[in-house]
C-alpha cells in the first residue's frame, strides 16, 4: 500500500485538471490545466515502470505539442471563443448536452462495473519459463532434445539453441537418439539450459538456471559451468596483462565437477583468461586467449571435453554468448523492441510525420504567397524612370527639350 | 506492493470520459482538439498500465506510437483551425456547418 497514496494523489490532481479544463472560460487556462493531467500522467508512467514514456510524455506532450496550442491561441486571440454568443445552432441542439453526458455515463459504467465488481479482476499472465539447448557433446555431431515426447531443439555441435517457451510444471526431457530420460520442474519465470555433454553416443542432459537480467553498464555476467563429469575441481583465472608479472587472479575458484558457479560480472574489454586446474594454477587445461568480454551479455563457459584428431579426449572450452535481457522499460529495451519488431511501423510513422509536415505547410501558406504575387506586381508596374530615381537618388529622367522662351528670343 | 492495474485503467477510463465530453459539448475548435488530446493521454495511461501487467513492453511501444502520431495530428488541425480562422474570423463550430468553397 506503500504505492497507493501517491496515486491516488496524482489520480485526483489529474481528474480534477481535467475537470477544470473542461469548464473553465479562458482557452488558456484550459490549455495550462491539461499541462497539468499530462504531467500527472507522466508521473503515473514512472509508477509503471516506464521511465523512457515519461519522459517522452513531459518533453513531447507537455511541451512541444501544448507549446503549439498556446501559440495558436494566442496567435487567433481566440480566448474567449467559447463564451461569445450561443448562436442558433445551441438552441435547435438543446437536448445534446444532457444525451452526451448520458452516453458517456453508461460508457464509464459499461466498463467500470466489469472492472470493479468482477471476479478477480483482469487474469494475470503465467510468466513462461523459457528454455534452450546447448550442445557440448564430444562425438555427437547434432543433437535433438525432446520435451514430452515433441522435438524443441535441434543443434550443431557447439552451439546453443535459442530460448523456446514451455508451460511451467514437470517436463521429461530426453534426446531423440534414445538413451535416459530426465524429468524436470520448471518454475514460472524461470530461463534454463539444457547442456548436452559427455562423450560416447549417449551423452547426458543436465539442467541449468540461468541469470539474465540487465548487466551494469560496460559489463557482461560470466557463468563457469564444469560440464565434465570426469574433470577435477578447476578455477578460472585471469592472466592479467603480459607486461606485469604476478598479476594473475583468481576470478572462480575450486569449482566441482557438475557444478556451475556463482555469477562473477567482468567488464569489458579483452582479456586473457584461462581454465585452470583448481590443484595447480600452472596446470592450464584451457587457455581463452583475448578473450572478448563485450557489454550487456550474459556468458556461459562450459568446461567439456573436446575430441581431437589422434582420437583422444582433451578439455575444452565452450563459451556461449547471450545478450542480457534490458529492464523492462528502459531506453534500451524500447529501443531493441523499436528497431526489431517495430521497424516497420516506425518508418511509416515517420512518413506519416514528414506527410504532415508538408501538409501543414501547404495549409498555411497559400495565402501569403497570394499577396506577394500582388505585391510584385505593383511594383513592377511603376515606371520605370521612378525606380531609377529612387535608387540613383537624384532624378535620372532629362528634362524633355523645350523651344526657347519668348525673352530669351528677344535678346 | 504496486497498485493494481484495475486502478489505472479505471484512472484511464475517468480521463477518457471526461475528454469525450469535451469533444461532444465544447464549441471551440482549440479545445475540442484539447479534448481529443486528454482522451488520447488516457489510453496511453490504460496502454503502459497493461505492457506492466503482462510484463511485455509492446504496450510502451503502442503508446510510443500514439504520441508521435498525435503530434502530427495536432500540427495538421491546428493548421486548419488557422487556415479556418482567417477565412471565417471564427473558430467556432457550429458556424463551420455550410459546406461551402
Amino acid at each position: 500500500m506503500v504505492e497507493f497514496w501517491p496515486f491516488a494523489i496524482v489520480g485526483a490532481i489529474a481528474v480534477a485538471a481535467a475537470v477544470l479544463m473542461l469548464l473553465s472560460e479562458n482557452a488558456v487556462h484550459s490549455a495550462l490545466f491539461l499541462i497539468v493531467v499530462m504531467a500527472c500522467i507522466a508521473f503515473l508512467f514512472l509508477m509503471l515502470n516506464a521511465p523512457f514514456l515519461a519522459m517522452v510524455q513531459l518533453a513531447v506532450y507537455a511541451g512541444a505539442i501544448m507549446v503549439l496550442f498556446l501559440f495558436v491561441i494566442m496567435l487567433l486571440g481566440a480566448e474567449r471563443v467559447a463564451s461569445a454568443d450561443p448562436g442558433e445552432g445551441k438552441q435547435r441542439f438543446r437536448w445534446f448536452t444532457p444525451a452526451a453526458v448520458v452516453v458517456t455515463v453508461l460508457l464509464l459504467f459499461s466498463v467500470g462495473t466489469p472492472l470493479l465488481l468482477g471476479e478477480g479482476g483482469i487474469p494475470t499472465p503465467p510468466a513462461q519459463p523459457q528454455v534452450r539447448v546447448i550442445n557440448a557433446a564430444s562425438d555427437v555431431e547434432a543433437v535433438s532434445v525432446l520435451a514430452d515426447g515433441e522435438v524443441i531443439a535441434d543443434v550443431p555441435q557447439g552451439e546453443a539453441s535459442p530460448f523456446v517457451t514451455l508451460p511451467a510444471g514437470e517436463h521429461t526431457i530426453s534426446l531423440a537418439s534414445g538413451g535416459e530420460a530426465t524429468t524436470v520442474t520448471l518454475e514460472p519465470g524461470s530461463v534454463q539450459s539444457i547442456v548436452v555433454a559427455g562423450a560416447g553416443n549417449q551423452p547426458t542432459l543436465s539442467l541449468l538456471a540461468q541469470d539474465m537480467s540487465e548487466v551494469p553498464d560496460r559489463t557482461s555476467r560470466v557463468v563457469l559451468y564444469n560440464a565434465d563429469p570426469e574433470a577435477n575441481p578447476i578455477s578460472l583465472v585471469d592472466f592479467g596483462s603480459p607486461l606485469v608479472e604476478d598479476d594473475t587472479r583468481v576470478l572462480i575458484a575450486d569449482l566441482a565437477a557438475g557444478e556451475a558457479s556463482e555469477p562473477i560480472i567482468a567488464s569489458e574489454g579483452t582479456t586473457d583468461w584461462a581454465v585452470v586446474d583448481a590443484a595447480d594454477n600452472e596446470n592450464v587445461l584451457y587457455d581463452l586467449p583475448e578473450y572478448q568480454v563485450e557489454r550487456g551479455n550474459s556468458d556461459l563457459l562450459i568446461l567439456t571435453r573436446q575430441r581431437i584428431f589422434d582420437g583422444s579426449l582433451r578439455p575444452f572450452v565452450l563459451p556461449v554468448v547471450t545478450l542480457a535481457n534490458p529492464t523492462f522499460g528502459s531506453p534500451r529495451a524500447i529501443g531493441y523492441e523499436l528497431f526489431t519488431t517495430y521497424l516497420l511501423p516506425f518508418q511509416m510513422v515517420a512518413v506519416l510525420l514528414l506527410a504532415a509536415m508538408v501538409g501543414v505547410i501547404v495549409l498555411t501558406h497559400r495565402e501569403t504567397d497570394k499577396s506577394r504575387r500582388r505585391m510584385g506586381r505593383r511594383r513592377v508596374s511603376r515606371p520605370l524612370a521612378n525606380v531609377i530615381a529612387a535608387q540613383v537618388g537624384t532624378e535620372s529622367v532629362e528634362p524633355p527639350a523645350q523651344l526657347p522662351d519668348a525673352e530669351t528670343v528677344g535678346k | 506492493m504496486p497498485v493494481q492495474t484495475e486502478a489505472y485503467v479505471m484512472l484511464s477510463m475517468v480521463l477518457f470520459v471526461l475528454g469525450a465530453l469535451g469533444v461532444l459539448l465544447k464549441r471551440n475548435a482549440i479545445l475540442l482538439f484539447m479534448s481529443v488530446e486528454l482522451m488520447l493521454n488516457a489510453t496511453n495511461l490504460a496502454l503502459a498500465a497493461f505492457a506492466r501487467h503482462w510484463g511485455q513492453v509492446d504496450g510502451h511501444l503502442f503508446a510510443f506510437f500514439v504520441i508521435t502520431v498525435a503530434a502530427a495530428e495536432v500540427a495538421v488541425g491546428l493548421a486548419l483551425i488557422v487556415a479556418i480562422f482567417r477565412t471565417k474570423r471564427s473558430i467556432n463550430i457550429d458556424e463551420l456547418h455550410q459546406m461551402e468553397g
